[in-house]
């Protein structure tokens, strides 16, 4: 998993993201962006920056995405109600209706968990993102407590 | 690393303060944030850490106590999470 993250990472270095990167690999295969929003997604739990790496990205790049493709590719190798989160997310920042038109056909869980699944694993920071869950998040049956626009 | 200026009495002349953090102000730092990319980071720093520098981090959350006795508490909570024992 941790081998994936590190090649999503290098693909958003490619994409203009400012990641931190020990080592930038420029022989990997360019993907179209809605592929690498779509993988990321599956990891995007995982990994906060990730997280706010493809958030950051959204915001300032959503004239570059075909929405269609986007929930496609979702469907297929990543997380619609994670998608949702980040369009839900990116819309805060930027009201385009591409957003719109995404969260509408992303599907939100039946069952409330924390975001992040390091967040489950310790009973402090469990508790912290209880208290302080933003409202953003739990719209989408999901708890967490910090949102950044890198 | 914190870089603290002051000028001196010369013009043109500044005396420069550097600190170097340790593992185990870092490890204190990202205990009180406790973001999810703490979290990450935590997971590799803190059973690397040595005997010297969780002594360290111990005195840290004893100096952090007498001015923010949430974040020592935190410090605490988390690291006895972790197993460790802080007395």
């Amino acid at each position: 998993m941790g081998d994936r993250i590190d090649y999503l990472f290098q693909e958003w270095y490619r994409l203009g993201r400012a990641v931190l990167l020990a080592q930038i690999d420029s022989s990997i295969p360019e993907r179209p962006p809605e592929q690498v929003i779509a993988e990321s997604t599956a990891y995007c739990r995982d990994s906060g920056r990730l997280t706010w790496a493809v958030l950051g990205w959204l915001v300032r790049h959503v004239d570059q995405i075909d929405a269609q493709a986007l929930l496609e590719e979702t469907s297929k190798t990543g997380d619609l109600s994670v998608l949702g989160v980040l369009c839900d997310a990116a819309l805060q920042k930027n009201p385009h209706t591409t957003f719109t038109q995404i969260i509408r056909r992303c599907p939100i869980p039946d069952k409330i968990e924390p975001f992040f699944q390091r967040v489950v694993c310790s009973p402090l920071a469990l508790a912290l993102t209880r208290e302080n869950a933003l409202a953003l998040f739990e719209r989408w049956s999901c708890l967490h407590s910090e949102l950044r626009y890198l | 690393m914190s870089l603290a200026r002051r000028k001196l009495s010369r013009p043109g002349r500044y005396l420069l303060r550097l600190y170097v953090l340790g593992r185990s102000e870092q490890a204190a730092f990202k205990i009180v944030a406790l973001r999810e990319q703490d979290l990450a980071d935590l997971e590799i720093l803190l059973p690397s850490m040595s005997l010297a520098e969780r002594k360290v981090l111990f005195r840290i959350m004893q100096h952090v106590g007498t001015f923010r006795p949430d974040w020592a508490q935190k410090i605490k909570y988390f690291l006895e999470e972790q197993g460790w024992e802080t007395g």
